[in-house]
């Protein structure tokens, strides 16, 4: 008897378990379809290391970064390399040339943004980092926005990414080599219009 | 003239089967995606309808892989031999009242023969690829499948003893008018169904391949087209446990409280479909709710619960049956 | 005959019943230690399981010899995870070592944060704001919590059950959304700093804390239907892998592993460290010292967890979330700490000794789930192939925290 009343005992806490089952399968579903939706970032999302620029005066493109080496010396891991040059503000001392991270090493710790005193680094919102190519990972977070513009506009055309911001020393060859087909893409275009015009 | 006739049965046979296989796998991706809270695959084809496709001719594109100690032939035999054995059981089953390659007046002996061979397949997988994961699932598998054979059989015993016959036609003819066997039999049914899910090694009976333990149990070593094979013959053995569970105890193409003479032969497909359909997704409902038995509980619990169970049910339907009859 | 079967489970199997809660008493002296001796000659038959498994749970290597089906001995090949974390520390200043604590224990990353912190904070005798301690409790309850759930649907899918595994990782998400929104990472949050926390709580967080602790509840109960109380499941785990107390102490078992043996030993009762004195929680502990017990340890913890964490919630107070004037490199007197604090894992624990510059002299890390892990080969010998996989599975290892 005792067996019995195991077994109906055991076969019950199976069916306990399928119906837990079975309420889920018409629950609303958690899935979020990746690539067409994005779940909304939080606002203090630490994705990769941004250069800014100044906006608004007699030396807006420039970079912030005044190379004061708080963030290189801060960052656990030493992946920051900064240069510097004169600036050409003369109320400030310097300027950085080339602020190179190194992506491999980065642990994206967020000390060095909160070392920096003049808000010339933030943390993107970008978590799509990977690369086909270790060197691509030294990133140049460089000082022209002109330039980083350029090389936003190339990888956003390459690789439908948003923020990333590939500034890879390579990357200025594609830039190149990119506006150099469009360029001639458009020639090209352009040259069959023209003849098709004439025989209208 | 017969031999074409009959090449062409198979041909027809081999395509719509695996045709159910490609659909039960889509179908399992989303019964376990909608049971665990997701969409399951919706980017290959509308609705993910074609990923199955795109998987099958991944596996047929893939590179053939041998293990450099493998034993040549038994390492290639027992794909064949695992897919050919449950498709072969298909060519008694019943579709609908003049449909089926073949009755034998035998049929569902013939079927249980056939799924007890392919516990050769398992072991020649498990042996042939020499890999200790693997030769471990096939130990389990053997054992399983030998064990399972025997309340499966006994569980049915019971509709035979009623129907008085063998032979699958006959046994869903003798369910009109809505008096399913499941209805006698309910035990039957059950016992039925807990062996026959074990039967086709599929969770919570799925030692043989318990991911968690041994990688991928028998087939750990295959991959490509031969692994598809196994893939295959799981869902072809699903199918025929299913279809089989149909015919026996829920009336086969029949449709209960109506004149089913006047009903079309093509509703009685889809009626017959519907119930396999019906009976497989509890079989995956099953798997993936419950967690995985150990071996030795699996044995006991074959021996010790299902075979008392079903020799009751035997003895009991035996008795009554006597009884009504004198 | 009999008294050699190893299993004194197996040999009831389906007859027992099933008390789904109300508690198991205290266990016989389990027969389980000695190992059949078989007549028949049986030949050994190793196993190389991992690094590379499904089921070691990261790079785990074991070397299983069997007979049969059996476990005869199974020994742990660790090492394919060390980063050399404690040299590395030494290497550092001070607040520089908080975001490689993060690599260690990655599922548990804000206890692990803390410990280095609290010992730094020790150490350079360092106060910390009230309002720091408070969200520094409630995020590392939270974490044990993702990591309890974590490891739930890790054992369940060890069993063979994969739909816990996927319910297990949906509610834990809800927690990493919130540990993003408070610091922006989902996995290693480098959250707690020295001398308080990173950023401060926002509203929105509080709110999906709130959220999160109503149906917290209802979900737990689903856990319950669908494992706990699952005839399988319990077969799978009652009575598996089985250590006594004793055997557990001498080994230098902690956290759930040693509440499941029946000491209900809690870092946070026992030697209240932060805040931990002024709540309300109870300390679960089961008797028999097997995977079930294990798993009933941490599911109720999560309970617990949750309390800690309302009652927390309630108490914010007001003011600032770190020291306001902390040197840029911190210099702490000579001499030496250890800070020892209940990790979703056990007892995890910091040594650090301070020879009065920037970096420490000597960092030493007490990782539970390397303690734990050794308790392996002896809880699994005897057992079948099976069980190792449960046990494995139940003695929660993280394998970033065993390499360190
Ligand atoms: S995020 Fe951390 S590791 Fe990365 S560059 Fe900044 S300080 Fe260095
Ligand atoms: S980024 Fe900021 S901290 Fe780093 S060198 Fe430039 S100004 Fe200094």
């Amino acid at each position: 008897m005792r067996f019995l009343i195991d077994v109906f005992k055991g076969l019950w806490s199976l069916f306990v378990g399928l119906g837990v089952t079975f309420k889920y399968m018409f629950r609303k579903k958690t899935t979020v379809q990746y690539p067409e939706i994005k779940k909304p970032l939080a606002d203090r999302f630490i994705g990769y290391v941004k250069m800014m620029y100044e906006t608004e005066g007699e030396f807006a493109g420039h970079t912030k970064c005044v190379a004061c080496m708080a963030c290189v010396v801060v960052c656990p891991v030493s992946c920051i390399q900064v240069t510097h040059d004169k600036h050409p503000d003369p109320t400030k001392k310097r300027i950085a040339n080339d602020f190179i991270l190194d992506y491999t090493k980065c642990e994206f710790c967020n000390l060095c943004v909160e070392a920096c005193n003049f808000d010339a680094i933030i943390m993107g919102h970008d978590y799509e980092l990977s690369f086909y190519d270790r060197a691509d990972m030294d990133m140049i977070l460089v000082k022209d926005k002109k330039y980083n513009d350029d090389l936003y506009a190339a990888s956003r055309r390459q690789t439908g990414s948003e923020y990333r911001p590939i500034i890879a020393p390579r990357e200025r060859e594609i830039v190149d080599v990119i506006n150099k087909r469009e360029h001639e893409e458009r020639l090209k275009k352009q040259a069959e219009k023209s003849p098709a015009q004439q025989s209208e | 003239m017969d031999v074409i006739l009959g090449l062409l049965y198979v041909v027809i046979l081999f395509s719509l089967v695996a045709v159910q296989v490609l659909i039960l796998v889509f179908m399992e991706r989303k019964v376990s995606a909608w049971i665990q809270s997701r969409i399951g695959p919706n980017r290959v084809g509308p609705w993910g309808l074609l990923q199955t496709t795109a998987d099958i001719i991944k596996l047929i594109t893939k590179e053939n892989i041998r293990n450099i100690q493998s034993d040549k032939v038994i390492f290639f035999l027992a794909p064949i031999l695992a897919f050919v054995a449950p498709f072969a059981g298909f060519v008694t089953i019943p579709v609908a009242e003049n449909l089926g390659i073949q009755d034998l007046n035998m049929g569902a002996v013939y079927v249980f023969a056939l799924g007890s061979s392919m516990v050769f397949s398992v072991i020649w997988a498990g042996y042939g690829s020499n890999n200790r994961y693997a030769l471990i699932g096939a130990m389990r598998s053997a054992a399983q499948m030998i064990s399972y054979e025997i309340p499966l059989v006994t569980s049915v015993l019971g509709v035979f003893l009623i129907a008085g016959t063998l032979s699958m036609r006959e046994i869903v003819a003798l369910q009109e008018s809505g008096t399913w066997y499941v209805i006698y039999q309910p035990l039957g049914f059950i016992l039925f169904l807990v062996a026959a899910t074990a039967e086709a090694n599929r969770a919570p009976f799925d030692l043989p391949e318990a991911e968690s333990e041994l990688v991928a149990g028998f087939h750990t070593e295959y991959s490509g087209m031969k692994f598809a094979f196994f893939f295959l013959a799981e869902y072809t053995e699903m199918l025929v446990a299913c279809s089989l569970m149909t015919v026996l105890f829920l009336g086969g193409w029949l449709i209960p409280f109506v004149d089913n003479s006047q009903i079309p032969w093509w509703i009685h497909i889809f009626v017959f479909i519907f119930k396999v359909y019906s009976m497989i997704f509890l079989m995956m409902w099953f798997r993936w709710t419950f967690p995985r038995l150990r071996v030795d509980h699996l044995m006991q619990f074959g021996w010790k619960v299902l075979l008392p169970f079903a020799l009751v049910n035997l003895v009991v339907t035996g008795a009554v049956a006597l009884w009504l009859k004198s | 005959m009999s008294e050699q079967l190893t299993h004194s489970a197996s040999k009831k199997a389906f007859r027992k019943d099933i008390p789904l809660i109300d508690q198991i008493p205290p266990r016989k002296k389990h027969i389980l230690r000695g190992l059949p001796e078989s007549e028949l000659h049986v030949e050994e038959f190793l196993m190389n399981i991992g690094p590379q498994h499904p089921s070691t749970h990261g790079v785990l290597r074991l070397v299983v010899s069997m007979e049969g089906e059996v476990v005869k001995s199974c020994e742990p090949d660790l090492g394919y995870l060390h980063r050399t974390f404690e040299k590395i520390s030494e290497n550092r200043t001070y607040q520089q070592i908080v975001p490689f604590t993060d690599r260690m224990d990655y599922l548990g990353s804000m206890n692990a944060n803390w410990g280095v912190a609290a010992a730094v904070e020790k150490l350079a005798s360092i106060e910390v704001p009230e309002r720091a301690e408070y969200i520094r409790v409630i995020v590392a309850e939270l974490n044990r919590i993702a990591s309890h759930l974590m490891w739930m649907g890790a054992f369940a899918a060890d069993i063979g059950a994969l739909t816990g595994f996927v319910y297990g990782f949906r509610e834990r998400e809800m927690i990493l959304d919130m540990f993003e929104e408070i610091c922006g990472s989902r996995l290693t949050y480098g959250y707690i700093r020295v001398g308080g926390v990173a950023e401060d709580v926002t509203p929105k967080f509080i709110q999906m804390v709130n959220d999160f602790l109503k149906i917290l509840p209802d979900r737990v109960t689903d856990y319950h239907d669908l494992i706990t109380g699952n005839v399988i499941f319990i077969e799978r785990t009652r009575g598996i892998g089985a250590i006594t107390l004793d055997e557990a102490i001498s080994y230098d078992i902690t956290g759930p592993m040693l509440r499941a043996c029946g000491l209900p030993w809690d870092l946070r009762k026992e030697e209240p460290y932060s805040l931990y004195s002024k709540f309300d929680f109870n300390i679960p502990a089961y008797f028999n010292g097997d995977c079930y017990d294990r798993f009933r340890v941490r599911m109720d913890e999560i309970m617990e967890a949750a309390k800690i964490v309302r009652q927390a919630l309630d108490g914010l107070p007001e003011g600032d979330y770190k020291v306001k004037k902390l040197a840029r490199n911190i210099k702490p007197p000579v001499g030496d700490v250890y800070i020892r604090q209940e990790a979703p894992r056990g007892e995890y624990g910091v040594y650090m000794e301070s020879d009065g510059s920037i970096k420490p002299n000597r960092v030493k890390y007490r990782t539970p789930s390397f303690t734990n892990l050794s308790i392996l080969p002896l809880a699994a010998r005897g057992w079948k192939i099976a069980d190792l996989i449960a046990i494995l599975g139940s003695v929660d290892i993280v394998l970033g925290d065993v390499d360190r």
